[in-house]
């Protein structure tokens, strides 16, 4: 790739970066909407948010909520990755694939599952009051936002951990032992000091996703009025009947001002934990731990975690999805339809959130992909200025919530000339889509190009083709397959997707995720537990494309 | 006029400086080997040569040409070098066959397909893989691989082939024949070749020229024979060969030689390098040492320390005072008193 091209493909990326983060900047500091003409600038916007009690309850549940599921996912994410990769728990190798499963599906849809599986009239709180006359909890709170939240989170955790075990030799761990430690001691002052910076990076991602935290708090906790940061941010839409624009701008850089730090950190942190792998020791074949009577123990307490937050949720929202109506004192049997999935395809809307989303997942994951290689092959082995600024502009994305992208995408196709008439387009969703996942996209891409040596590429270059032409040539007919698998990731992840196309939503731009979300105000549970368990369907087929392809790369 | 020259190249990388200006002309059908201990800025001149380096300021020519030059704002992209370049990884494209690997410098170069098939069948042959064309890199030997390296840089008939320590990822059997057929290859086709190593032995073995290079610099330029014959200092006489190294100290000297007092012992020594104080390192290589029965000029007695079998010969280990000498000798002497001869021209004296 010429000098020139790279430039201009930074420059592009950076424009595509910028352009939404700054309009809900110059938003968020005007009296009105900005393209009133009585606009001003001020900060009235910031001094009534900040007036509001409102928002600092909904700021003050964002960060216990956090902060607990952190406290819940980072401890049993590291046992599980621990239980799972270093000990001789049984049946290791058929849990694992299945610890990675919440990952995969929407939060929005596990929440669904918990609402028909232990809501008031769910399936397992009815089975409960029939033995104990009433149901021992509620799901309508905070505690179960936050023990839900951090079940499901798990995975993200055993992901990190479980790489960093895996890259630890056992030999480190045979020294100790030789030296004289028990196992346990190994555990503690070897593998576990090794990890740590692993550990502490899933932390700040967790407290991360917790701040972001979405599909959960709008499920389970607006029926109790309980508000965290995104969902105050979605219903002041509906606050005066017509947007307050400036407000919601003012409320969108008030959650990006707590996001970036905390992308910031976890990018050093990255940087270090990568630093601490290189000393690693050498990956002899390793002997598991055996854990003895415990063993049995630590499988119960694998699949118990497995049974609460897969089993339960996705099991609960198909089953309801066939049933023709549930409450206290339907029988099962004899309830049994199709006519909810039928209804999908009946409604016009909802026929095209199924094909929209199918769409998006396919041609559009596909694309995001070409231009995050695109992007990636632009600042590629190039020691530059350019280059730096590159991976600080990927950071900004990842620090907007969906939810916020969603709305900055849908200003400027609401106000940008040329853009505008493209709104009602999937267009506009597959830009804020390709956006919001900018970051996680480019690093999908950019491992598999780091993979190859650069003296191949150095090869081509000496045997006399251009950048360019190594590109076509070397590079990419290397990277086919990363990129194959890294398509698949994107389709599961674009299939999930939910809050980025809320706003986005219109006659044209319906998608399976955004419609579940305008569909929970209404209630309709049947429709919802279909469109569920259809987008659990669609990412069956995804990890089956990614099984087909490669491995899972990290969140 | 050299078929490549490099005047005063510098090359940083961040805060420190890889080569600190580096001249050297190579010939037309000369193997030059670039010697070195691994961070000398052997493989960096490579590079910086190759374009794969941007170095700081300095020139290069090729054919008299100018594809690097800091003060004329010319830097010529790798492409355009139009050179030659064996990885030490070999750098083989494991998506090509062995076919497709070596045509792929001469389809840029726009060869028409019939003389590209033709001109690689005979390079393949040359190497002794016709046949294997159609094979993947990985379906090859290291050796066989390296051979593929070796024709993909030299198809198109670049003026000079660059050679990245090519034979490090041998093992030392095959390393041994690998180096007799590249260099009996490069000379019958009459290339220019710069064979990058830091294994003193293959240097010897295959350049018609050393350039042996230290922190950046050249130490010394010469024939094989010339370097270890006659080091120029104590970092190109240590580098080369098996050496006894004892510190001495100097008389003044006459005719290039000085009596030089080795703890309570005297030795007769010729002065190299540069003038210096009477106290430095005098550098006697271990072939050098010959055990003798009679007393003599520069003989020394000693008592036989140790002696370690190495398969044909033996290496003796002797103690003279507080000072370790060791020798070689085909076979193994008795315990005890033994007399050391040091002949004049092998006790290299380098002031400190």
């Amino acid at each position: 790739m010429s000098r020139k091209l790279r430039i201009a493909l930074i420059l592009a990326t950076a424009l595509f970066v910028l352009a939404p983060i700054l309009l809900i900047g110059w938003q968020s500091v005007q009296s009105d909407a900005f393209f009133k003409p009585n606009a001003r600038l001020s900060l009235a916007a910031f001094r009534f948010v900040l007036e509001d009690p409102d928002f600092y309850s909904s700021l003050w549940n964002s960060v216990q909520i956090s902060v607990g599921m952190t406290l819940i996912a980072v401890p049993l994410g590291s046992l599980l990755a621990y239980l799972l990769v270093r000990t001789d728990v049984p049946g290791a190798q058929w849990i694992e694939p299945f610890v990675l499963v919440p990952m995969f599906i929407s939060s929005l849809v596990l929440a669904f599952g918990y609402v028909v599986s232990a809501g008031p009239v769910g399936f397992l709180s009815l089975a409960a009051k029939s033995l104990f006359g009433a149901v021992p909890w509620t799901l309508y709170s905070k505690p179960s936002i936050i023990i839900i939240a951090g079940l499901v989170h798990v995975p993200h955790v055993f992901l990190y951990v479980s790489t960093a075990l895996r890259g630890l030799g056992s030999d480190v761990e045979e020294a100790a032992r030789v030296s004289g430690a028990s196992p346990l001691r190994v555990a503690m002052d070897v593998s576990l000091p090794m990890v740590l910076p692993s550990m502490l990076f899933c932390t700040v991602l967790m407290l991360f996703l917790g701040i972001e935290l979405f599909g959960l708090p709008l499920v389970l906790g607006e029926p109790q009025g309980l508000s965290v940061l995104a969902t105050y941010l979605f219903k002041l839409t509906n606050l005066f009947g017509t947007p307050a624009y400036h407000l919601l701008a003012a409320v969108a850089m008030l959650i990006v001002a707590m996001t970036l730090p905390l992308v910031w950190l976890q990018r050093r942190m990255m940087q270090d934990a990568d630093r601490y792998v290189a000393v690693k020791g050498k990956g002899a074949p390793r002997r598991r731990l055996s854990l003895g009577r415990w063993r049995w123990v630590a499988s119960g307490v694998i699949v118990a975690w497995l049974v609460v937050s897969v089993v339960v949720p996705v099991g609960a929202v198909v089953l309801r999805s066939m049933l023709k109506t549930w409450g206290e004192g339907v029988p099962l049997a004899g309830n049994f339809t199709l006519q909810h999935f039928m209804g999908v395809f009946e409604f016009p809307n909802l026929k095209r959130g199924m094909v929209n989303t199918t769409l998006l997942a396919t041609v559009g994951a596909a694309l995001s992909v070409a231009v995050y290689t695109a992007v990636n092959l632009a600042a590629h082995r190039w020691r530059s200025r350019w280059a730096t600024l590159l991976d600080y502009l990927v950071l900004l994305p990842r620090a907007m919530p969906g939810l916020v992208a969603g709305l900055a995408i849908f200003w400027l196709f609401l106000f940008v000339g040329v853009l505008s008439p493209l709104r009602q387009t999937l267009l506009a969703i597959w830009v804020a889509y390709t956006l919001v996942w900018l970051g996680y996209g480019m690093r999908l891409v950019s491992g598999p190009l780091l993979q190859i040596g650069p003296e191949l590429e150095e090869a081509g270059r000496v045997a006399g083709a251009s950048a360019g032409l190594v590109s076509r040539d070397v590079t990419l007919p290397l990277v086919k397959a990363g990129l194959f698998s890294a398509w698949a990731l994107m389709f599961i992840t674009y299939v999930k997707e939910y809050s980025t196309a809320v706003y986005l939503l219109g006659p044209g731009t319906e998608v399976l995720g955004s419609l579940m979300v305008s569909l929970w105000d209404t209630g309709a549970i049947d429709t919802i537990a279909a469109l569920s368990t259809l987008n659990i369907f669609m990412i069956g087929v995804g990890v089956l494309l990614l099984a087909r392809f490669g491995k899972v790369s990290h969140a | 006029m050299p078929k490549l020259e490099v005047q005063s190249l510098r090359v940083t990388l961040g805060r420190n400086e890889i080569l600190k200006g580096v001249s050297a002309s190579f010939e037309e059908g000369e193997i030059v080997v670039l010697l070195g201990q691994s961070g000398c800025g052997k493989t960096t001149l490579l590079r910086s040569i190759a374009g794969l380096e941007q170095p700081a300021s300095g020139r290069i020519a090729i054919n008299g040409v100018a594809v690097f030059d800091s003060e004329r704002g010319i830097d010529v992209p790798t492409e355009r070098r139009n050179l030659g370049l064996v990885f030490q990884s070999y750098a083989l494209w494991p998506h090509k066959t062995v076919q497709e690997n070596v045509a792929y410098g001469l389809k840029l170069r726009k060869f028409p397909p019939a003389e590209i098939e033709a001109k690689v069948a005979k390079v393949l042959a040359g190497i002794g893989l016709d046949g294997k064309g159609d094979r993947y890199p990985h379906q090859l030997s290291g050796g066989q691989q390296q051979r593929v390296a070796l024709a993909r840089s030299m198809v198109y008939g670049p003026p000079v082939i660059l050679l990245d320590e090519p034979l490090s990822n041998l093992d030392a059997k095959l390393r041994e024949e690998a180096r007799i057929w590249i260099r009996s290859l490069i000379k019958n086709l009459g290339l220019s070749a710069i064979f990058v190593t830091h294994d003193q032995v293959e240097a010897l073995a295959i350049a018609d020229r050393v350039v042996l290079m230290e922190s950046g610099l050249i130490a010394q330029t010469g024939s094989p024979q010339e370097l270890y014959a006659q080091p120029a200092s104590l970092f190109a006489a240590e580098f080369m060969g098996a050496n006894n190294n004892v510190k001495a100290r100097a008389q003044p000297a006459r005719d290039g030689f000085a009596s030089l007092s080795i703890g309570s012992s005297q030795l007769e020594g010729r002065v190299q390098g540069a003038v210096g104080g009477a106290e430095g390192t005098a550098v006697i290589r271990v072939e050098a040492v010959a055990l003798v029965e009679q007393p003599g000029p520069n003989t020394l007695a000693a008592e036989l320390e140790d002696a370690l079998y190495l398969g044909g010969k033996w290496e003796l280990v002797f103690r003279i005072g507080d000072t370790r000498i060791r020798a070689f000798q085909p076979t193994r002497p008795v315990e005890g008193r033994h007399l050391l001869h040091f002949p004049r021209e092998a006790v290299w004296f380098f002031p400190a």
